[in-house]
């Protein structure tokens, strides 16, 4: 499990140096007061409009944004994180948007990781670069970003890493990459692992993912599962005026409206995604009121 | 009026798995593909993919055996088909009636443009 205490986050505005909030004169704030648990056995997928804190708060949980020890605001499984410890190290798997890379073969390096995650599958990583049609005679250095974003996710998947973190994870892939990834995505879950995803391309994956994550100018407006989601929401489409009163949230659509209303039946909905971002910007209190109520 | 909503993902694929059973793709007796397989065949979350099979399984259309799997009930197929009758009659149905009330369509010309119907299949 990932638990994150209170966590709140600044950059030092003149040189861009972060640290941890001190003074709010000194810094931008990033993230304020945020608390969040990563549980085994989900896929979270994390969404937020540019700027939100989303990459910010994926550098923490990974280690790449450090903290004093004493102000360590991250737990991995009960204990503060500490990624110069390799056993903390080797439960995480981070794959960053920009990927900077040194000039160095993709086997050689999957052979590199496979000294700092003990479960790392030399095997698998060849199987999915294989699944991707990745030729992997290639320099790391010398990729598109589409295909380093190929060739890092074949080590994510074969990392045996039980948290992945990925940030933008489709970004630069073509449409049969696209569907590998989701595939790898499936099968890739056990009870004892969990993958966040965080994307603006929510549609293409929402099928994979058990919980949602919305985060709002520094701070996390929304946190509960797709089950939760779908018992205490409805999402329908009408022309209904009547309908649209009651609704928590609508949008106008081809057949009058798309609409967040209480779910008051038996029968679930499927999420629509676009719709519950923006009625959670905009009305974010009122739906989480309902979360609490049922 | 118009009014669409979709059914959420794990009632979706219970329904598919349902269509697949009435096809022949599985019939009664036999194994289904295990929860991760059907997940990665479909793309699909883990956990989204075990509430349909438990959900199929409390409507008596699939049955787990202890370490083997989930099989598809003896009466699947009836099953199934009762339990769409009966959606077919509490909520298709009568949307069909009220727009054929609000359009003026009598009783008498719904029954004979169903004999016609029947006798033409």
């Amino acid at each position: 499990m990932i638990e994150i205490k209170n966590l709140s986050l600044g950059f030092v505005k003149s040189n861009g140096i972060h640290s941890t909030r001190v003074n709010l004169e000194a810094v931008k704030p990033v993230l304020e007061n945020l608390s969040l648990t990563i549980e085994p056995g989900h896929v979270y997928g994390l969404i937020g409009r540019n700027g939100a804190g989303k990459t910010s708060l994926m550098n923490c949980i990974t280690g790449i944004l450090t903290f004093k020890r004493k102000h360590q605001p991250i737990y991995l499984d009960g204990v503060k994180l500490n990624v110069n410890n390799p056993n903390d190290h080797a439960k995480l798997f981070y794959v960053t948007d920009t990927i900077s890379s040194i000039h160095i073969l993709a086997d050689a390096f999957a052979n590199t990781l496979a000294c700092f995650y003990p479960n790392f599958s030399v095997e698998s990583y060849k199987e999915y670069m294989e699944m991707f049609s990745m030729d992997r005679n290639v320099f790391l250095d010398e990729l598109s970003l589409g295909e380093k974003k190929i060739v890092f996710l074949s080590y994510a998947f074969a990392s045996g890493a039980p948290y992945i973190i990925m940030d933008e994870p489709t970004n630069g892939l073509d449409i049969t990459s696209r569907k590998v990834f989701r595939k790898l995505i499936a099968s890739y879950m056990t009870p004892d692992r969990a993958i966040v995803i965080s994307t603006h391309h929510i549609n293409e994956i929402s099928s994979l993912l058990d919980h949602i994550l919305i985060l709002d100018k520094r701070h996390l407006v929304f946190d509960h599962s797709v089950m939760e989601t779908g018992s205490v929401l409805s999402f329908i489409e009408s022309d209904d005026e009547d309908l649209r009163q009651q609704a928590l949230y609508s949008m106008t659509s081809a057949y009058g409206n798309r609409m967040i209303l209480p779910n008051t039946s038996d029968t679930d909905s499927e999420i629509d995604y676009e719709l519950l971002f923006e009625a959670v910007l905009e009305n974010g209190k009122a739906i989480n009121e309902l979360f609490e109520n049922k | 009026m118009i009014f669409k909503e979709k059914l959420s993902i794990y009632l979706q694929i219970a329904e598919r798995i349902s269509d697949e059973i009435l096809a022949g793709a599985y019939s009664p007796g036999s194994r289904v593909p295990s929860v991760r397989e059907y997940a990665v065949m479909i793309e699909v979350n883990l956990n989204t993919v075990m509430r349909s099979y438990d959900t199929l399984q409390s409507w008596g259309i699939l049955e787990m055996k202890r370490g083997l799997g989930y099989f598809v009930a003896d009466n699947a197929v009836q099953t199934i088909l009762a339990r769409r009758r009966e959606a077919f009659i509490s909520t298709q149905a009568s949307e069909f009636f009220e727009t054929a009330r609000t359009l003026g369509v009598t009783p008498d010309e719904l029954a004979d443009m169903y004999k016609t119907f029947i006798r033409q299949k």
